[in-house]
């Protein structure tokens, strides 16, 4: 809200009447720091009226003086009329006081150049105080330049213009200003909205809607507006910077600020006033006009960004960084700090933070944002401070690698990427606190899956083969079936006639024995006849163990009385039969060696062998048939 | 025999050498984390009929790298139906099923059929076969033991031993005859598009019984009818789908 006050002075002598009871309200209270401040506006037309006043911040004042104006460049038209001014208020139980005194004086500029006004001075509380000087600007003509006193009453009819009079669209309007037309996505621009006015605004109203494709951030401006005079087309327009905006751009292409309608209220005179109207309804003559302005939208032209890359933060704007480490020699359990400053110009709210890749075993917790920057006509500037915070929890050495901030620096047109240094750290072992931390179980600890991925692809060679030559049951399958049952009956085979093979040979061994036997028995007799005792008897053991052993298809060494008698008894020969062949064995033996007779005994035991002889192939030959 | 060996050998060889350029090459692909050319790669060595589950494994993991979770499941259930008892395939076929939509509780089986499933997917089907062979190949020494050894004790162990190698010989044919049956008959298949409306009767304005989302393993009852095949989810389910929304595994 603006307010502008008219060019009427106060009527001092009501003021100056009562100026006794102040003081004696408020003399007791002590009086502060004492300053004579003056004011005026700094820019004037020549012939325009304009107020000078000075403020002294307490009401014990004498002595005012006024320092030299200058007589060639200004006139004074009246002053000084002397205003007081008291607030008083009781805060909890806490009293202030505050009080002024105002001296006001109305100029009038005579020509154009840059004037000085000295400082004024005052005795306040008996010292003496001076003012500041002023600087007041004089150019331009305020118009219907007449005379003074007429400029002076026409430029009041200027403003004030008599009720019902339309305020045409060059009487007051509001442009509207970008900083750029063209920019890249995320760039800031300026857009200022500008009040020009030739009539008494005294409100205005206004508000940037939200818009879809902006980021838009107002910047504060005082709330105090002051009007400077500009010159456009030729008039003296009172004008004021109304509001001003920071948009970022969120989306490329052709983006609109659409327009936006300010309400307005101007002051016009109301000639036929009624004087009991005004009386009752306080009509001061002057009647409010609501009047709607539309500024004009703007287009704004926005680009693309470049094909962003990886780890591109979203900055954009021009950006340094700056990281510190708290320490890099630590123990276990030890906090660390990392600390990444980014400063700059440009989108900083909208930043993604900076990634600090700290060993996995780190406990690492979220980082920490402080927004030190601060809105102004080129973005938002400062710094952005970004905490990590981690702690190790074993010992050892870690590498922490750099940090990298990718922005788009829109003054070159092109990504760039921010290093800082990497870091070594050393852990070294905390106060044995490291277990009670970890797990109260044990010094081991569950291995921590980190992600899950898929396993590796199957590399080498592979037997390609489609899909429908299976080994099972395919030929060759079958064919290899049939060679093992082949390979089975051929080995049967040999296996058996090797054994059919073996048996004939026993059989031909035994079928054979009887005629060995009787070969040699035949040549025993012949050697008995020959009276060849010694001979004869080994011929005749030689027929009875080699009988024996071709009949049983044991080899002649392996013989012995017992195992004949058994291989006998199996093959169902009685024991008589067995007793009577060991004896003749045992007969020849004995004869063999013992004197006497060797003729008779000769015979004797010749009868005994053939016997024993023909009774066991007897009973053999019948258990084989 | 071993002349047999030999021409298998040469055989398996003269193949080898003819395609093994190109699997290089598809593998190389995937190393470069070209994922795209790497799976159209494998699947021209897969259509000039080197089905194996090997490629088929690592297309799936091409199509897992390309975030395509669906083929990945396709892929990796063709590869454990030609391999059953490879560990890598079942571990990612699991990893890739789970990042599926559908979550699905199986119906418990009988345990025993668990244990036999279990058993028969040990070994592949020629795994089965060369096995059934080797035990085929004991029984006939066992066999020969018994009938021409002497001693009483290793003529024993000879015919107990030949009995039992009989009997593997025989389970080994049937567990590759099953395998067989499983692969010739498949009745597997992933849903492939991104959600299905599974139908209680074969047409359009059939009701509307649940939704299935892509990547989800079902099983087809019926494909006797054109358009549309009967299906079954593994936790019981039942309804009908158009055929051109799943894949056979």
């Amino acid at each position: 809200m603006i307010l502008i006050s008219n060019n009427k002075v106060e009527n001092n002598r009501w003021v100056k009447w009562l100026l006794p009871f102040y003081l004696l309200v408020f003399l007791p209270l002590s009086a502060m720091a004492q300053t004579l401040k003056a004011n005026a506006p700094q820019q004037v037309a020549v012939g325009q009226q304009f107020r000078l006043t000075y403020t002294v911040n307490s009401q014990d004042v004498s002595n005012f003086h006024i320092g030299q104006i200058p007589s060639d460049a200004f006139e004074i038209l009246m002053g000084p009329s002397t205003s007081t001014q008291s607030s008083f208020s009781m805060v909890n139980g806490r009293t202030t006081q505050s009080s002024s005194v105002t001296y006001t004086y109305i100029l009038s500029a005579l020509k154009n150049g840059t004037f000085t006004i000295p400082a004024a001075t005052i005795n306040v509380d008996g010292t003496q105080v001076s003012s500041n000087a002023l600087k007041i600007q004089v150019s331009g003509t305020a118009q219907n330049n007449g005379g003074r006193a007429q400029g002076n009453r026409a430029q009041q009819q200027e403003e004030l213009r008599s009720a019902g009079s339309t305020i045409s669209g060059s009487d007051l309007f509001i442009q509207v200003s970008a900083s750029k037309k063209r920019v890249y996505e995320q760039e800031p621009v300026l857009l200022t909205y500008k009040v020009y006015t030739l009539v008494a605004l005294t409100q205005l109203e206004g508000k940037m809607p939200d818009l879809k494709g902006f980021h838009t951030q107002e910047i504060p401006l005082p709330q105090e507006k002051s009007f400077k005079i500009e010159q456009f087309n030729g008039r003296n327009y009172k004008t004021v910077t109304w509001s001003q905006y920071v948009m970022f751009p969120q989306m490329s292409g052709k983006l609109q600020v659409p327009p936006i309608t300010f309400n307005g209220i101007v002051l016009q005179q109301n000639r036929n006033v009624d004087p009991f109207e005004a009386f009752f309804n306080g009509g001061s003559g002057y009647i409010e006009v609501k009047k709607q302005i539309q500024a004009p939208g703007v287009n704004i032209e926005v680009d693309p960004l470049p094909t962003r890359p990886a780890g591109f933060s979203g900055g954009v704007g021009k950006f340094s960084m700056n990281t510190e480490i708290d320490k890099t020699e630590l123990k276990t359990n030890d906090p660390l700090t990392i600390r990444v400053t980014i400063t700059g110009t440009g989108n900083m709210k909208l930043m993604k933070a900076p990634e600090v890749k700290f060993t996995k075993d780190f406990d690492t917790y979220d980082v920490k944002v402080t927004d030190k920057s601060r809105l102004t006509t080129s973005g938002l500037e400062g710094s952005m401070i970004y905490e990590y915070l981690a702690v190790p929890r074993h010992q050892g050495k870690y590498h922490v690698p750099p940090v990298e901030f990718t922005y788009f620096d829109t003054k070159e047109k092109q990504y760039k990427t921010l290093t800082s240094e990497a870091y070594d750290l050393t852990v070294a072992k905390g106060d044995g606190d490291e277990t009670s931390v970890q797990s109260f179980g044990g010094s081991q600890e569950d291995i921590q899956m980190l992600a899950n991925d898929i396993r590796y692809i199957k590399l080498g060679n592979v037997n390609m083969q489609s899909e429908g030559s299976l080994f099972f049951a395919s030929t060759l399958y079958w064919i290899a079936l049939a060679v093992l049952a082949l390979v089975f009956i051929l080995l049967f085979v040999v296996f058996r006639q090797r054994a059919i093979e073996n048996a004939d040979v026993v059989k031909a061994r035994g079928k054979k024995a009887n005629k060995v036997a009787v070969k040699r028995l035949k040549k025993a007799a012949k050697l008995m006849n020959d009276n060849k005792p010694g001979e004869f008897y080994d011929e005749t053991l030689r027929a009875l163990w080699g009988y024996v052993g071709d009949k049983l298809n044991i080899p002649v060494e392996q013989l012995s009385r017992e195992n004949i008698s058994d291989r006998l008894t199996e093959r169902n020969v009685n024991a008589e039969t067995i007793k009577q062949f060991i004896e003749a064995i045992d007969e020849c033996e004995f004869e063999r060696y013992a004197p006497g007779d060797p003729k008779g005994n000769m015979n004797k035991v010749y009868q005994t062998a053939m016997t024993a002889i023909t009774q066991i192939a007897g009973t053999i030959n019948k258990s084989k048939n | 025999m071993k002349r047999l060996i030999i021409i298998i050998s040469l055989f398996n060889f003269y193949l080898v050498t003819a395609m093994a350029v190109t699997k290089a090459d598809a593998d190389s692909s995937y190393v470069n984390e070209n994922y795209q050319q790497a799976i159209s790669q494998y699947e021209e060595l897969i259509k000039e009929g080197g089905a194996n589950a090997e490629l088929y494994y690592n297309l799936g993991n091409a199509y897992y790298r390309m975030d395509d979770i669906t083929h990945a499941v396709l892929n990796y259930e063709r590869a454990q139906l030609l391999s059953p008892g490879d560990e890598d395939i079942r571990f990612n076929l699991q990893l890739a099923r789970s990042k599926t939509v559908d979550k699905i509780v199986p119906q418990s089986e009988f345990f025993l059929v668990t244990w036999y499933l279990s058993i028969v997917n040990r070994l592949s089907i020629d795994g089965w076969a060369y096995a059934s062979l080797g035990f085929l190949a004991l029984a006939i020494i066992l066999a020969l033991v018994y009938l021409f050894s002497s001693p009483i004790w290793l003529r024993k162990v000879g015919f107990f031993g030949c009995g039992i190698m009989v009997l593997c010989f025989v389970l080994a044919n049937v567990f590759a005859w099953q395998q067989k049956q499983m692969v010739d008959h498949r009745d597997g298949a992933i849903i492939i598009e991104s959600a299905v409306t599974v139908k209680s009767t074969p047409a359009q304005n059939g009701t509307d019984l649940f939704i299935l989302h892509e990547g989800t393993k079902v099983s087809v009852l019926d494909n006797s009818i054109g358009d549309w095949c009967e299906i079954r989810v593994p936790d019981g389910k039942q309804g009908w789908v158009e055929v051109k929304q799943i894949e056979i595994i």
